[in-house]
């Protein structure tokens, strides 16, 4: 409320009668409101349901009512303030405005709260996914998780992590050189139709299934009917690089094109070689973009499950540079594979691996905005 | 039915002493005006000397603007439009705006003259159609787009645009019409058409024009406000503010010496 | 050149697949025909049984590969993913970028950025150990008490509830990883819409509500479109997360929204193990495959004559003043 607004409502002694109806939906919000609120403040049943989906019923139940309880007065309020709020806005300026229709303002209050509600809808299930993650991950948690060796479904986790450590590194050389070559020629020397059909090559590439591609490198690398590698360190790694390809390409071609046509200029006009200028300026410009591709594409290699389940297969043994004919330990394995058997050490391997893989996915957003926040510093 | 002395008796809008910032930034002081009611009244001023920030006060434009705050008043036939009672969306109604450059809705030529009326539900099916006709008609725009009313705005030419513009704001019946430098993105044909178009809104429409083009304002305006460095430096008739000034900012900035 | 060699890569990656995967499933599409297609029954066949010959092509006894629950089963999910996830993305997308402070429109997008980026075997994971049972145990009674009450809905919505492990919760699964794509391509496309047609609807008397059904959204539409292909791209292929929480059901139809289910990608992700031995198995996969890479090329020039549709009458997209 303004000064002047302020003046007004004093000035005109603010004398309304409250109208019946809006008192009583005013009173039925409110009640919903504080009804929904201390059901969903309930803070013995609230963490158990939402961790454990709480095996007794009527915890959930309360869970529901607080939400129905919102939900009411999120339907109702709107009515009441309408209805009490304009009679009092009108009672305080003797004058005659024309009224706005009290539906439209209803449906721009509900508009406005179906947007916080779906907001609510999207930082929920984050905050509950990564909150029952920890939660169950972290009372477990021991940090020899890390150096102890993988016994069939129990032990530790060191066989899995060397393991991704070791793919997703393959992934970054092969699949990254690939894709940056791929970026550098797209945005630098194709042009015209050539360019065209070679980028819809990775862009419908980038909308096949992942479970596609491990498919087919299952049945081309792996299977005895095709080169007969057997589950390895090669399959996988060349399977994940199909799969990143589209993005780092992406990311790599994007940054090329939008160095500034000045920066090349500049350089022509000063008679520099175009190599050197591609190597020492455009390519720094563009740099932040590929490192942010290849962040996406670590990001992709570590998460990944399903190709990987048919490239690399799991194994107890420490990876070793061999590329082929020995099965390699991946982080998302134990994940799929430990949750829900009916041994103790396998679900609590499945759940360390959890957190570790959500540990990297924090860090790897980090990461990028770092990435993000220098290169525009260095931008301006 | 009030007689024509009386009208112009009464302003249609009066800012009574009114100072706005944004944040730090002072950008109206002390602003008091009468607009004359039924009459075309022209703004000018140079960059920087709040006019549009005054123009956009006039339909509260402003008031979302991070770090806004105003004292004073400014009163629509004699009520205060900050008052508890005034709702954005009826004030809105009653003070209609035209901006600088053309924006038509994405939606057909029919449905952009039709937005406001159907917006405050002002009239049913066919009714919105006759009001869309007239009001197409009234800025001489009907025999381009009467075949192709179905058709997107954006074909149009910028001049067609504005008119089209223009004819929305109008099909709502507005009180007041702000038109912040309306012609500033056009040719001088459609220059000229939008012009003509001002004079025959008054004396059914109160007309406040902000404009950069002092040929213009004296073309189309009954009176004139002069803005200088946030403050209104001298009001009057538009002929007296142009041919005799009474203050020397004016005499400097009408005769082309600044700004 | 080294340059042109890379960038062929991707092209004769892609050629080289479609041949494989037509070749390999040859064998599987003379086997089953247009049972394929119409079938509901899924058999791996007798392994240890002799194999036999039919019409010059050898399989396993009792061999069956209707595909018909599955291919239903994704466009299911699907469909579910996308019902839910759509206005929740552009609702959250409109808040964001039309009334959160700056900061805290930068944490909302944090927590975009985290749900698109946390891999889809945790989500999985969190779907069957916390959200499956809820659904089952609350979520799925509610629906079935009062959606399933009303006639002619009982069939889909009433009756049992299951375990949490189905298409409801799959369904719910995805738009959880659907949402991110949509909801961030949303609250980018909102941002560029230029101020002068919101100021216009604003200097109307319209409301926000108003403004964004009239002028902001039909100006992003085609945009919008474009995002929800993208994140029908994913839910299609989605793997892992699914086979966590479908039920794995092969070879019959859900009955309603809580049944166990599978899809084609959560078919070959469970069952290509038990296929590795037998060729007609193998076969029949790369038949599946190709059939998950029809159903989603299939939406991509769908989707894309869409939008050239909607975009060549009236919505001028992404066209600046």
């Amino acid at each position: 409320m303004t000064e002047a607004t302020r003046a007004h409502a004093r000035t005109a002694g603010l004398k309304w009668r409250p109208p019946v109806l809006a008192v009583v939906l005013a009173v039925i919000g409110i009640i919903a409101l504080v009804l929904g609120i201390l059901y969903l403040a309930d803070g013995s049943s609230l963490p158990g349901f939402l961790i454990a989906g709480s095996s007794e019923v009527g915890h959930g139940h309360h869970v529901l009512r607080g939400i129905a309880g919102l939900v009411v007065a999120a339907v109702v309020l709107p009515f009441g303030w309408q209805i009490g709020w304009t009679r009092a806005r009108i009672a305080a300026d003797s004058g005659e405005w024309p009224a706005v229709p009290a539906g439209r303002k209803i449906a721009n209050m509900w508009y406005w709260i179906a947007c916080c509600i779906a907001l609510a809808l999207v930082v929920g299930p984050a905050l509950w996914l990564v909150g029952g993650v920890l939660a169950r991950a972290v009372p477990h948690w021991q940090w020899s998780v890390i150096t102890t060796d993988t016994l069939g479904d129990t032990g530790g986790l060191k066989q899995a992590i060397l393991g991704t450590l070791l793919i997703t590194l393959g992934v970054l050389i092969i699949g990254g050189t690939i894709s940056i070559l791929t970026g550098l020629y797209l945005a630098e020397l194709a042009s015209g139709r050539l360019r065209t059909v070679l980028r819809s090559g990775y862009e419908i590439l980038s909308g096949i299934p992942s479970i596609v591609l491990g498919l087919v490198g299952y049945l081309v690398l792996v299977s005895v009917t095709g080169l007969g590698w057997r589950y390895g360190l090669m399959p996988a790694v060349l399977v994940l690089s199909v799969i990143v390809i589209p993005y780092i390409t992406k990311a790599t071609e994007t940054s090329l094109l939008q160095v500034p046509t000045s920066y090349r200029e500049g350089a022509d006009a000063l008679g520099i070689p175009p190599a050197w200028t591609l190597r020492r300026i455009v390519f720094k410009s563009a740099l932040p973009g590929i490192v942010t591709g290849l962040l996406v594409a670590t990001a992709i290699s570590v998460g990944e499950t399903a190709p990987l389940l048919y490239t690399a297969g799991w194994s107890d043994f420490t990876p070793t540079l061999q590329l082929t004919g020995q099965p390699v330990a991946f982080l998302t394995y134990p994940v799929f594979s430990f949750f829900d058997l009916p041994v103790e050490g396998a679900k609590i391997l499945a759940y360390d691996a959890a957190l570790l893989l959500l540990v990297f996915v924090l860090l790897v957003i980090i990461v990028g905005r770092v990435i993000v926040a220098w290169s525009r510093r260095h931008a301006e | 039915m009030p007689s024509a002395a009386e009208l112009s008796a009464t302003p249609a809008l009066r800012a009574v002493d009114l100072t706005l910032s944004f944040g730090s930034r002072a950008v109206l002081s002390g602003i008091t005006a009468d607009i004359q009611n039924g009459a075309v009244t022209a703004v000018i001023g140079p960059t920087g000397s709040g006019k549009t920030t005054l123009l956009r006060t006039f339909n509260r434009m402003n008031d979302k603007v991070t770090g806004y705050r105003h004292t004073g008043d400014v009163l629509l036939d004699g009520r205060s439009i900050w008052s508890p009672a005034v709702e954005l969306m009826a004030l809105r109604r009653r003070v209609g705006m035209l901006f600088q450059r053309a924006n038509p809705f994405p939606m057909s030529i029919m449905d952009n003259v039709a937005a406001g009326v159907r917006a405050h539900k002002l009239a049913k099916g066919g009714e919105i159609r006759e009001i869309a006709r007239e009001r197409l008609v009234e800025v001489g725009l009907w025999d381009a787009v009467s075949s192709r009313l179905k058709d997107s705005p954006f074909r149009l030419s910028g001049g067609q645009q504005q008119l089209l513009c223009l004819a929305r704001a109008l099909a709502i019946s507005p009180e007041v019409l702000l038109l912040d430098e309306p012609t500033s993105a056009l040719d001088p044909m459609a220059t000229e058409s939008i012009e003509k178009l001002i004079r025959t809104l008054v004396p059914k429409i109160t007309v406040i024009i902000v404009t950069h083009n002092m040929a213009q304002a004296r073309r189309v305006a009954d009176r004139t406000i002069f803005l200088h460095q946030q403050q209104l430096v001298e009001r009057g008739p538009t002929q007296q503010v142009f041919e005799s000034p009474a203050r020397e900012e004016t005499a400097r900035y009408v005769s082309g010496r600044f700004g | 050149m080294i340059g042109l060699g890379g960038a062929v890569v991707p092209g004769l990656v892609l050629i080289g697949l479609l041949v494989e995967l037509i070749f390999k499933a040859l064998p599987a599409i003379g086997y089953s025909g247009l049972r394929f297609l119409t079938g509901s029954t899924w058999n791996f066949g007798a392994d240890y049984a002799t194999p036999v010959t039919t019409n010059g092509l050898t399989h396993l006894q009792g061999e069956e590969f209707g595909a018909l629950p599955q291919i239903l089963g994704t466009l299911a999910t699907s469909a579910i993913a996308l019902i839910i996830a759509v206005p929740v993305s552009v609702g959250a997308a409109l808040l964001i970028a039309e009334r959160l402070p700056r900061r805290l429109a930068g944490i909302a997008g944090v927590f975009l950025e985290l749900l698109a980026g946390v891999p889809s075997v945790l989500v999985g994971l969190w779907g069957a150990v916390t959200l499956g049972p809820i659904v089952a145990r609350h979520v799925s009674p509610l629906i079935a008490h009062t959606v399933g009450r009303i006639p002619g809905l009982t069939g889909f919505f009433g009756q049992s509830t299951g375990s949490g492990q189905g298409l409801f919760t799959s369904g719910l699964l995805l738009a959880v990883m659907v949402i991110p794509i949509i909801a961030s391509t949303s609250r980018d496309l909102i941002r560029g819409v230029p101020v002068l047609p919101r100021e216009g609807a604003v200097a109307l008397g319209m409301s926000d509500f108003e403004c964004a059904r009239k002028v902001t959204l039909p100006w992003i539409a085609s945009g919008i479109l474009g995002a929800v292909v993208l994140g029908l791209g994913r839910a299609l292929g989605e793997t892992i997360a699914v086979a966590m929480v479908c039920g794995v059901a092969l070879g019959s139809l859900p009955t309603n929204l809580y049944g166990a289910m599978v899809t084609i990608a959560a078919n070959i992700v469970q069952n290509l193990e038990t296929a590795i031995t037998d060729p007609m198995d193998i076969s029949a996969f790369a038949e599946l495959a190709l059939a998950l890479m029809v159903i989603t090329l299939l939406t991509n020039v769908v989707a894309t004559l869409l939008v050239r549709r909607v975009s060549g009458t009236a919505i001028p997209v992404g066209r600046g003043l």
